[in-house]
């Protein structure tokens, strides 16, 4: 019991060991960012292809979260766990021991899987986030236009923050930096609206 | 007359991972039975590895266990560089 309880400071010597906060930072704002783009190209997409159930958007939606988090989470442990296991062997041919059953060995193990994670969870935000809408016109709240429109602020706004999130992370001009996440989106839906043309 | 012989003062030469803390080893030494005090001095920088001179003090030092918080950092032992132990007589 002592030790399950000592777990979480463990867990913060591990993270703060294998420098994985900063890693997963910048999974987390990528796949979040890629999560958002690819939602937004479904609903436009499905507003393009004059799709009037909800429920499409919702499965289609759900259909691209799992392909992205399970994408997500596979792609970033294999090249994670490489990357670790490569400066693991590094410092262990430097210190003329093995590394395994160590804080560092540990830490390293632990560092892909957190990181693994974040990188496959975040996309799912996203597509909680833009499918909200959808729900509430399943449930009759609103009507399913509402509910594209509603969606796509909702995802361009999640661009913003991300992007004010990011200026603050660089120190930069919070404002700008979300101006430019959201001028990525805002051209994207205008793309995507194209779509509608053809 | 039955004694006992105490390890009282420990300098050890050991190279570390950069990545490791050397205040979280010094602290976690610093729990180690027998142990009151404990020194650290960095006295080199490599690109991936730090040597690290530990001074340790204590009543009793389990060096076993010391060693093996020492390990458990990813540090290793090169040496063994000074000790200092004492007798005196077990009470029954």
């Amino acid at each position: 019991m002592r030790k399950l309880l000592r777990l979480p400071s463990q867990l913060r010597r591990y993270v703060k060991v294998s420098g994985v906060e900063e890693v997963a930072r910048r999974y987390f704002v990528m796949n979040l960012f890629d999560g958002s783009l690819a939602m937004l190209g479904v609903v436009l997409g499905a507003y393009a292809a004059s799709v009037t159930d909800p429920w499409v958007v919702i499965k289609v939606g759900l259909g691209v979260g799992l392909a992205m988090a399970v994408s997500g989470f596979s792609g970033a442990y294999i090249a994670e766990r490489a990357e670790r296991a490569r400066e693991l062997k590094m410092l262990e041919r430097a210190l003329f021991s093995d590394l395994e059953d160590t804080v560092i060995g540990r830490a390293s193990s632990l560092a892909a899987i957190l990181a693994a994670l974040v990188n496959g969870v975040s996309p799912l935000v996203a597509i909680a986030i833009s499918t909200l809408p959808f729900m509430l016109s399943l449930l009759g709240a609103m009507t399913f236009g509402l509910a594209v429109a509603w969606s796509t602020a909702l995802i361009i706004s999640t661009l913003f923050v991300l992007g004010a999130y990011m200026g603050k992370v660089s120190e930069e001009n919070v404002l700008i930096s979300g101006v430019k996440a959201l001028l990525i989106g805002g051209v994207t839906a205008a793309l995507l609206l194209l779509i509608q043309a053809l | 007359m039955s004694y006992k012989i105490s390890i009282r003062r420990l300098v050890l030469d050991t190279l570390k991972p950069r990545e490791a803390s050397l205040i979280d080893l010094s602290k976690a030494l610093c729990e180690v039975a027998g142990v009151e005090e404990v020194d650290t001095i960095v006295t080199e920088v490599d690109a991936r590895t730090e040597t690290v001179k530990i001074t340790i003090r204590g009543p009793d030092i389990d060096y076993d266990a010391a060693a093996k918080i020492i390990n458990d950092h990813g540090a290793v032992i090169r040496s063994v560089d000074e000790v200092n132990v004492y007798k005196f007589a077990k009470s029954r």
